[in-house]
């Protein structure tokens, strides 16, 4: 096990939740998520500090509402005692009440605007590195990066908002207070000091065991609702399975374990608060008793000579709750920290993942950049790629340069979309060079390149927003004219009268309400309407489509193979049919097909 | 606030005993905490009296004992009350979520089939987590804060009546601003939150999963953008709800310095009518120091009311849903068997009329169709006809404007569900595979098969070598983070599942979609010898599932027509023939 956390961030990710458990274990290692959350709050530090002591303050102006109430009420009883004005007292409160508010609220605002500011920063951060990234990387689930930035960077905030400032008065304002109680009587004073540390002692010796049980609760609690949100995906195979009735039960049994086993943890956790409860309450009635004797005269130690007066009792009584309330406010933002924390953790995850791929070693920084030459050919010279152990790629010679249909066929999984992503600058070569005009890929720069290619993607992504917005992705400048040609020429036309508001229509996300096969003929417009590409790209386009569909499709790409090279990747013996060279790649070695040239001939 | 009523008052008839337990227990600890802080002032204020006038020993012993016991009252009962209550909260959030699952079940069975997004399904999931605070942070605090405040006044009342109205008032000002937070305002507030938070949810995975588009088109940039702005929503409204929530807080601390000096005052000016005991004094001062602290509990949660009642308003719909569908479930339950005999039909479609809208063009218009038992029939059609639309009402997973359909001679609008799924199964391309391991993806359709039965069916699906691969064999967890299944793959867990049910009629709903050639050919070799003897319908656009075929339908327009067999070359070319 390492010992080193600089180490750590190099292992996978089962070793580092093993370190990360081992080190809490020892609970002095601070684990890879509570560092970077550390680094990731530093600029606002300051500002939290800030909000902090105001608070602090506001919190401290409670000794002279104390005294003064004390020294009201000693007055009436004791007329020849020390003594103030009811109505004076009163007023005074007041007054000093605003000032507190006002501190108090100018506090948290200051807080809670540095928590807004690092949530907003750490969110850019996070878009940013999402935009830089290559995008053949193996990522997470779109659903858990969306997690994580509308929920796991959102924690950030009460922590840094809610937790740290209080952690901060934590160091202030009970040791004032002790003064202050000092002041009256050494030995209420003493009592405090004895309590008051007791107090997070126990809290911590309870809380080491119950952290770690939660800390796998926290996960079964995401289960939970990742169960059900499984179920509700698949309710319809439940149902044609007569499996409803079942999984509701699964799901409160479920929840019934949950229940038992949280409740396990729970019980050792609410000790904690337990043991605050049982100090405070303990300080409480010592100094009501301590007090008392006094004032009866039975008791005369603890002050500087003169007896407790009955004010001075009154203030210290007053001062005792004051004094744990900055430590029940801890206990009650712990959960902020441990939410804080759980979330540091799974975007250290993500992070280490995105910063793997950087696509500085597939497509040079682009500083040099050359323009693109208007025509060219593209060259894959000797193109090897292997992924882990297993070779994808060896030696695939490919040439590509007049308009023509050129067709890769095989199996699914033999590297078409490997070589694709290859040519699209998404993945790096391991060997070999591909080439335009001459010139290798990175002259001119991945943006450029990529966007002077049209693709048709085996998933293609359609966008939330308008028929319309979704094809001027490919060519902002089109009337609607064109649009609906390039609709016509995918034989996707019929959208215009399916859809409502015809190209104004909205397609939801992930383009819901329309079919796959449509979606994938709309992505085909999209790709035809990008008029200066170099080359057109289609990975199984006529996967899922009728056999009138496919043929359209067919036909409209060999209608775009007039113009320009079209690559097409497919098993499909209809676009095999009317290519007008194929390819067979097998076991990642690329073969021309040529008895099919014989033919034509 | 009126959904919230609603739920909480479901979840009181659920668990009785934890509900009111919880609320008992929670009752306890806060008053003790009260009289503790209220019965030391007392016992200091008189002792002062006493010191000054010597006397009253025995009585002083009497508030020593008290002081323990509202001490002792405290600390175990806040044990307590917080284990009993988290426990009932857990209690009631399994209920709900079961709720929740019965309700949009039933939301579907009843109308359109499942069409909702990823988004909409987990919001319902982070709507019944944020409804965990329903009791724990919405009931308990307020009914307790209610209860003992108005105690407090009555036991207070005695002493003077015109100090404790001071009191009643300042809290009652309490209550008032922070039941404002649960408020419209706030409401909409929310909402604004919720909005935002699901802009950004789909905003970044539109550029998560549109990566590799957008980089070729060019979009990357501006769905950065698009997502920045989401942000920027985002975390105004945050930022506006945590100042919201600090402000409450202030305001709750300063309202109970108000309370001390305000109630102070008029208990002094009440003495020195001559209208309250000297003694009394610092108990009503006390009191007034400790009555807040029931507000800063509900201080604490109330910026999340208006979340839940947000929450809370969608769910109970689902929970109402729910239980209608269960007095539907009830009234179907004794329905007949339905009988399967040679020469009678197993299924029959009468004038099926159906559109998605009451405005929209029908999509299957007057269709009749009769399915002999033991006979295999496929229906054809372009995509978009409407073919996964008649499997879809054949199952019951969608219901027709009109028309009648039976099964096996019973109607099926009568026909009891398991009766209906034990008869009848659909296979497709929609199949779920759910999160677990191999063997209860499998027994989802036979809870109680043995491992021999699973991997029987595996064999016939043509899975046994690959779960036979693993090490962990059935138990192999499935979906993320274990083992990926092709498309292939997937359609043969289906067909597993089926053969597991072994129904009488079976309905293949675009069974080789999406798959290649060789895939496909041997996912319908398996489907075929699963189904010999049985009846099917198979919905197709493929020349290869034809095969083997008793009668070929079309369905274009709305309209089922009888294709002539052998099929002729015009059909043929409207057909895949791979």
């Amino acid at each position: 096990m390492t010992e080193n956390l600089a180490d750590v961030t190099e292992l996978s990710d089962a070793e580092v939740a093993e370190a990360n458990a081992t080190a809490k274990k020892r609970g002095r290692k601070k684990s890879a998520g509570q560092v970077w959350l550390q680094e990731a709050v530093r600029p606002e530090m300051k500002l939290v500090k800030r909000g902090a002591l105001l608070q602090g303050l506001s919190e401290l102006l409670w000794i002279p509402q104390a005294a003064l109430l004390a020294l009201a009420i000693a007055g009436l009883i004791d007329p020849h005692g020390p003594g103030l004005d009811p109505f004076y007292a009163t007023a005074s409160i007041l007054i000093l009440s605003a000032i507190r508010h006002v501190l108090k609220v100018k506090g948290g605002e200051i807080a809670v605007r540095a928590a807004s500011k690092a949530r907003h920063r750490l969110e850019t951060s996070l878009l940013s590195n999402l935009t830089n990234l290559s995008p053949a990387t193996e990522l997470p689930a779109s659903g858990k990066i969306a997690s994580i930035a509308v929920e796991h960077i959102q924690a950030i905030g009460p922590y840094l908002g809610r937790f740290l400032p209080i952690q901060a008065r934590l160091s202030l304002v009970p040791l004032v207070l002790i003064a202050s109680v000092a002041y009256v009587s050494w030995f209420a004073a003493l009592c405090l000091l004895v309590f008051g540390p007791l107090v997070p002692v126990f809290m911590a010796i309870v809380g080491i065991r119950a952290k770690k049980a939660s800390d796998q609760q926290l996960g079964v609690l995401a289960d939970m609702g990742g169960l059900l949100l499984d179920r509700l995906r698949g309710m319809e195979t439940l149902r044609l399975f007569g499996a409803v009735k079942r999984s509701e039960d699964d799901i409160r049994k479920l929840g019934g374990d949950f229940r038992t086993s949280t409740m396990r943890v729970l019980r050792i956790a609410f000790l904690s608060s337990t043991a605050l409860e049982l100090f405070s309450a303990a300080a409480i009635a010592i100094t009501a008793i301590y007090v008392g004797y006094s004032l009866l005269g039975d008791w005369s130690f603890g002050t500087y000579g003169s007896p407790l007066t009955l004010a001075g009792g009154l203030f210290v009584l007053m001062i005792v709750p004051e004094y744990f309330a900055p430590l029940r406010a801890f206990a009650a933002a712990y959960h902020d920290r441990a939410a804080g924390l759980a979330a540091a953790d799974h975007i250290v995850e993500l992070q280490k993942q995105l910063e793997k791929d950087g696509l500085e070693d597939i497509i040079g920084t682009g500083i040099d950049v050359v323009p693109l030459p208007e025509t060219g050919a593209l060259t894959v010279r000797s193109l090897s790629v292997s992924r882990g152990h297993r070779t994808i790629l060896e030696d695939v010679n490919l040439s590509l340069g007049e308009p023509e249909l050129v067709v890769v066929k095989g199996p699914s999984g033999t590297g078409k979309s490997t070589l694709m992503d290859c040519i699209l600058g998404f993945l790096p070569a391991d060997q070999g060079q591909i080439a335009y005009g001459g010139l290798p890929l990175t002259s001119y720069g991945l943006t450029n390149w990529q966007q002077a290619i049209s693709v048709l993607s085996q998933n293609p992504e359609l966008f939330h927003g308008s028929l319309r917005a979704n094809l001027r992705r490919a060519d902002k400048s089109a009337d609607d004219a064109t649009l609906t040609e390039a609709l016509k020429l995918a034989a996707v036309d019929e959208l215009l009268t399916k859809i409502p508001d015809g190209l104004s229509g909205q397609i939801g996300e992930d383009g819901k309400g329309l079919s796959l096969g449509e979606r994938r003929r709309f992505a085909l417009a999209r790709a035809a309407l990008r008029k200066d590409a170099r080359l057109i790209i289609a990975d199984e386009p006529t996967a899922d489509l009728d056999g009138a569909t496919a043929q359209k499709v067919v036909a409209a790409l060999k209608k775009l193979a007039h113009n320009k090279p079209v690559l097409v990747a497919t098993h499909d013996p209809r676009v095999v049919g009317s290519a007008d060279r194929v390819l067979t790649l097998k076991e990642g070695v690329l073969v021309e097909v040529n008895e099919r040239e014989g033919e034509e001939q | 606030m009126r959904s919230s009523l609603r739920i909480i008052w479901l979840l009181q008839k659920e668990e009785p005993l934890a509900f009111w337990g919880g609320l008992f227990l929670a009752f306890l600890p806060a008053a003790a905490g009260i009289a503790l802080l209220a019965v030391s002032g007392y016992f200091i204020t008189a002792t002062a009296i006493a010191g000054l006038s010597a006397g009253a020993i025995a009585f002083n012993s009497a508030a020593a004992s008290h002081i323990r016991w509202y001490a002792a009252i405290r600390i175990f009962g806040r044990y307590l009350e917080r284990v009993i209550t988290h426990d009932a909260t857990f209690r009631f959030l399994a209920n709900l979520r079961s709720g929740v699952f019965r309700g949009l079940v039933a939301r579907e069975s009843n109308g359109t089939l499942s069409q909702r997004s990823a988004t909409a399904l987990s919001r319902v999931v982070s709507d019944v987590d944020q409804l965990d605070g329903l009791f724990l942070r919405l009931v308990v605090p307020l009914a307790s804060a209610t209860i003992i405040t108005g105690l407090t006044l009555v036991i207070l009342w005695q002493y003077s009546p015109m100090a404790s109205i001071a009191l009643g008032a300042v809290q009652a000002a309490g209550l008032t601003v922070l039941a404002k937070s649960g408020g419209h305002r706030q409401k909409a507030h929310a909402r604004r939150l919720n909005a935002a938070r699901d802009a950004l949810r789909v905003r970044v995975s539109d550029l998560v999963r549109g990566r590799r588009d957008l980089s070729v088109f060019g979009g990357l940039e501006q769905q950065r953008q698009a997502a920045l702005k989401a942000v920027n929503q985002l975390d105004d409204a945050q930022e506006q709800t945590e100042l919201t929530d600090m402000r409450n807080q202030a305001v709750v601390s300063t309202m109970s310095q108000v309370m001390v000096a305000v109630t102070f005052l008029f208990a002094a000016y009440s003495y020195q009518q001559g209208q309250m005991e000297l003694k009394h004094i610092a108990l009503f001062a006390f009191v007034a120091l400790a009555l807040p602290e029931l507000l800063i509990s509900i201080a604490n949660s109330a910026g999340s009311w208006s979340k839940m009642s947000g929450a809370a308003d969608r769910v109970r719909s689902l929970l109402t849903v729910g239980q209608d569908s269960e007095a539907l479930q009830t009234a179907r339950s004794n329905s007949e068997t339905p009988v399967f005999e040679a020469g009678n039909d197993a299924l029959s479609l009468k004038d099926i009329q159906f559109a998605y809208t009451s405005k929209a063009a029908a999509i299957l218009d007057n269709v009749d169709l009769a399915l002999p038992t033991g006979s295999r029939t496929v229906v054809i059609g372009p995509s978009g006809a409407g073919k996964s639309t008649l499997a879809a009402i054949v199952a019951r997973l969608q219901t027709p404007q009109n028309g009648s359909i039976q099964i096996g001679g019973v109607e099926l609008s009568c026909l009891a569900e398991d009766k209906l799924r034990a008869t009848l199964t659909v296979v497709g391309q929609r199949t779920q595979i759910f999160h677990s391991t191999i063997a209860e993806n499998l027994r989802v359709a036979r809870e109680d098969a043995t491992d021999a039965e699973l991997w029987e069916a595996l064999a016939h699906a043509g899975l046994k070598e690959l779960v036979e691969g693993r090490q962990e064999k059935l138990e192999t967890r499935l979906g993320e983070g274990g083992l990926g299944l092709s498309g292939g793959e997937g359609r043969r867990l289906a067909l597993a599942r089926a053969y597991l049910r072994n129904p009488e009629i079976w309905i293949a709903d675009e069974l080789t979609e999406g798959l290649d050639h060789a895939t496909a050919d041997k996912v319908l070799a398996s489907f075929r010898a699963m189904t010999r003897g049985k009846t099917v319908l198979m919905v197709s656009h493929r020349a290869s599932e034809l095969e083997g075929a008793d009668r070929v339908l079309m369905l274009d327009e709305g309209k089922l027509t009888e294709v002539a067999l052998p099929l002729s070359d015009e059909i043929k070319g409207r057909l895949r023939d791979d």
